[in-house]
C-alpha cells in the first residue's frame, strides 16, 4: 500500500507539470492582455512598454516558459501583478477560508445525506420514499448559483435569520447559508448513494440473519448495512471535493466570501496571469491529493480492494 | 405486391425495435417523466415566437418591475420585458449551447477514444494522459479562463464547453472499444486483411454508439448548468440576449421587490437538467444496465 501511494505521489509531478504546461500557453496563447487590464486604458504607450519589459512580457514565450517552470521548482509562484502580494501568501491566507467551507459542506452533506439516505431506506415504497428520492433528484439538477439565491431570498430577505453575505470575522451565522449552498449536489447525491447501498446490503444473508435474530430495523440498517455500504459513500464524497472546488467559486462570489474561488476568479478576470496559475496548480493538486486520500481510505476500509491494478493520476 | 412485402419486411424489425424501446421508455417511469421535461423545454423554445406576442429585448419602462398576473406570467423585469418570453428565449439560447457543445465534446472524445482504445500503447498512454490532465482541472475553473480569455460570446460556449467535456467521452468510448476489440469477428475482420480504418470505422464504432448516445444524453444537463454558470458570472451569454444565468444574476439586484425575476429562470434550468438526468439515466438502464456511472464535474 505503502509502495502504492508513493507511486501515485510519484505521478502528481508530470500530471502537475502538464496542468501546469496547459495552464501556461492557455493564458498565454489566448488574446488579451494583462497589462491593458492592470492599467486601464489611462496610461500612454511609455508606460505600458515600460511595465512590459519590466514583467519580462516581451520575452520569447519559451524562455518566459522556462523562467516559470525554474521558479516552479523553486515553489516560487510570482507575485500578484494587480497587487504586487506574493501568489503563495494570498492563497496561504485564503486557502483556510475555503476548506472551512468545504469542511462545513462536507459535514452537511454526509450528516444528511446519510440521514435522508437511511431514512429513505428504512421507509423504502412509502411516499416519504419518494418525496426524499424526488428531492434528492431535483437537488443533484439545481445550479448552485441559483440555491445560493434562493437561500438569500428566504432566509435573509424574507425572514431575515441570517446575514446575505460577508464573512462576519468567522462567526458561525455567515457560514450557514454559503455552506449549505455548496454542500447542496452532494447532499443529494450522498443521500441517493446511500439509500442504494444501504437497500443492496439488505439482501444479503448477514443482514437476514441480524433480522432474524430480532434485530430493529433502524439498528439493523446504521449498525450492519450502513456499515458495509460506506464504501461507495465515501467514494461519493471524495469525488465531490473537486466539485466543492469549483462550486467555491460560484458560492464564494454570491455570498462575497474571501476563499480561494473568489480569488480565483478575480484573478481570471483581470488576466492577473501569476495569481491564475499559482490558484489552478494548487486547487489541482488538492484535488489530486484528495483523490489519493479517498482511494486509500477505499483499501482501509474494504479489505477486497486491491490498490495498483488501475492506472495512476 | 412483392416489392412492397419485401420493403415491409425489412423494416418491420426496425419499426419493432423503436416501438419496444419507446414502450420500455414509457414503462420506465422516471425516463419518461424526463423525456416529457425536455420535450416541453424543447417545445417552448421553438414555439415561443408563436406562444409569445411579446418581444424578448423590447424595452418598455412603464411596464417595469410588474408582479406576475394576466398580462406577464411570470411579471416583467427592470427594463419593463415579459420574464415568461425571455425565458422561452432563454430555453433556445441554452439548449443551442448545450447540443452544439455536447457535439464537440463527442467528436473529438470519440476519435481520441477510439484511437487510444484500439491502438494502445504509446498512442493510449499519451491521449489517456492527457484526459487526465484536463480531468486534474476543477472543469468550470477552467472554463471561466478561456472564456475571460477569448471573450464571451455563443461561439465561444460552444467551442470552450466541447474542448472541456471530451476527456470523459474519451474515457468511456476506450473502454467500450477494449471490450469489442477482441471480440471473435473483429480478430475475423481483421486476419481477412482489413485495414485499420475501416475496422474502426465499420466494425468498431457502430458498437460502441449506444453508449456514446446515452452520454451525449447524459451530458447534455450538464453542458446547460455550465452554460448558465458562465453566464451568471458574466461570462456566457451578453446583454441583452436572454439566457438563464445572466437573468437569475440580473435578478439579484431585485431579490426583496421582484423575486420572480431570479426564481422564473432557476425553475427553467433545474426542470431541464433534471429531465435530461432523468432521460440519460433512463436510457442508460434500458441499454445496457452495466454500463457505469460517468464521473461527474
Amino acid at each position: 500500500m505503502l509502495q502504492y501511494a508513493l507511486k501515485r505521489i510519484l505521478w502528481f509531478v508530470p500530471i502537475l507539470l502538464g496542468v501546469a504546461t496547459v495552464t501556461f500557453f492557455l493564458l498565454h496563447v489566448l488574446p488579451g492582455d494583462p497589462v491593458l487590464s492592470m492599467v486601464g486604458e489611462r496610461y500612454d504607450a511609455a508606460t505600458i512598454e515600460q511595465l512590459r519589459t519590466q514583467m519580462h512580457l516581451d520575452d520569447p514565450l519559451p524562455q518566459r516558459y522556462l523562467r516559470y517552470l525554474s521558479d516552479l521548482v523553486r515553489l516560487d509562484l510570482g507575485k500578484s501583478y494587480i497587487t504586487g502580494v506574493p501568489v503563495w501568501d494570498s492563497i496561504k491566507q485564503r486557502a483556510p477560508h475555503t476548506l472551512r467551507l468545504a469542511a462545513a459542506a462536507m459535514t452537511i452533506a454526509v450528516v444528511i445525506g446519510m440521514g435522508i439516505g437511511v431514512l429513505a431506506a428504512w421507509k423504502r415504497g412509502t411516499p416519504l420514499d419518494y418525496l426524499m428520492v424526488g428531492g434528492s433528484v431535483i437537488g443533484v439538477s439545481m445550479p448552485v448559483f441559483w440555491l445560493g439565491v434562493l437561500l438569500i431570498y428566504v432566509f435573509s430577505a424574507r425572514l431575515g435569520l441570517l446575514p446575505a453575505s460577508g464573512f462576519g470575522d468567522g462567526r458561525l451565522a455567515y457560514l450557514i447559508l454559503p455552506a449549505l449552498t455548496l454542500s447542496q449536489a452532494s447532499t443529494a447525491y450522498v443521500a441517493r448513494i446511500t439509500r442504494s447501498s444501504v437497500l443492496d446490503e439488505v439482501g444479503e444473508t448477514y443482514v437476514k440473519v441480524a433480522r432474524a435474530k430480532g434485530l430493529s430495523e433502524p439498528r439493523l440498517l446504521v449498525r450492519h448495512a450502513l456499515r458495509n455500504a460506506l464504501l461507495p459513500i465515501i467514494t461519493v464524497v471524495g469525488i465531490d471535493f473537486g466539485s466543492y472546488l469549483s462550486g467555491s467559486v460560484l458560492t464564494e462570489s454570491i455570498f462575497a466570501w474571501p476563499g480561494l474561488g473568489r480569488f480565483t476568479l478575480d484573478a481570471i478576470l483581470k488576466r492577473d496571469l501569476p495569481a491564475i496559475q499559482g490558484s489552478v496548480l494548487f486547487m489541482a493538486a488538492a484535488f489530486m491529493t484528495v483523490n489519493l486520500a479517498v482511494d486509500l481510505l477505499y483499501a482501509r476500509v474494504d479489505p477486497r480492494v486491491k490498490l495498483g491494478s488501475g492506472g495512476a493520476g | 405486391m412483392n416489392v412492397a412485402a419485401a420493403t415491409t419486411a425489412t423494416e418491420l424489425p426496425r419499426e419493432h425495435t423503436d416501438a419496444r424501446l419507446w414502450r420500455r421508455l414509457v414503462s420506465h417511469r422516471s425516463g419518461l417523466v424526463g423525456a416529457l421535461l425536455v420535450a416541453g423545454v424543447v417545445l417552448s423554445g421553438i414555439l415561443v415566437p408563436v406562444l409569445s406576442r411579446h418581444d424578448p429585448n423590447a424595452i418598455a419602462m412603464d411596464d417595469a418591475l410588474e408582479a406576475p398576473g394576466s398580462a406577464h406570467i411570470f411579471g416583467t423585469d427592470a427594463f419593463g420585458r415579459d420574464v415568461a418570453t425571455r425565458v422561452m428565449y432563454g430555453a433556445r439560447f441554452s439548449l443551442e449551447v448545450g447540443v452544439v457543445s455536447r457535439l464537440i465534446a463527442l467528436v473529438i472524445g470519440t476519435v481520441l477514444g477510439l484511437l487510444a482504445g484500439y491502438y494502445g500503447g504509446r498512442t493510449e498512454r499519451w491521449i489517456m494522459r492527457l484526459a487526465d490532465v484536463t480531468l486534474a482541472y476543477p472543469g468550470l475553473l477552467l472554463l471561466i479562463a478561456v472564456m475571460a480569455a477569448v471573450g464571451p460570446s455563443k461561439l465561444s460556449l460552444f467551442v470552450s464547453i466541447g474542448v472541456v467535456g471530451w476527456a470523459g467521452v474519451a474515457r468511456l468510448v476506450r473502454a467500450q472499444v477494449l471490450t469489442v476489440k477482441e471480440r471473435e469477428y473483429i480478430l475475423a475482420i481483421r486476419s481477412l486483411g482489413a485495414s485499420d480504418s475501416t475496422v474502426i470505422v465499420r466494425h468498431i464504432l457502430p458498437n460502441v454508439l449506444t453508449p456514446i448516445i446515452v452520454i451525449f444524453s447524459m451530458g447534455l444537463g450538464a453542458s446547460i448548468m455550465a452554460e448558465s454558470s458562465l453566464s451568471f458570472l458574466g461570462l456566457g451569454a451578453q446583454p441583452p440576449t436572454a439566457s438563464w444565468g445572466s437573468m437569475i444574476a440580473s435578478g439579484i439586484d431585485y431579490l426583496r421587490v421582484a423575486p420572480w425575476l431570479s426564481l422564473a429562470p432557476g425553475i427553467m434550468i433545474t426542470l431541464t437538467v433534471l429531465g435530461f438526468n432523468l432521460l440519460g439515466d433512463a436510457l442508460r438502464d434500458l441499454s445496457d444496465p452495466k454500463l457505469g456511472r460517468p464521473t461527474r464535474k
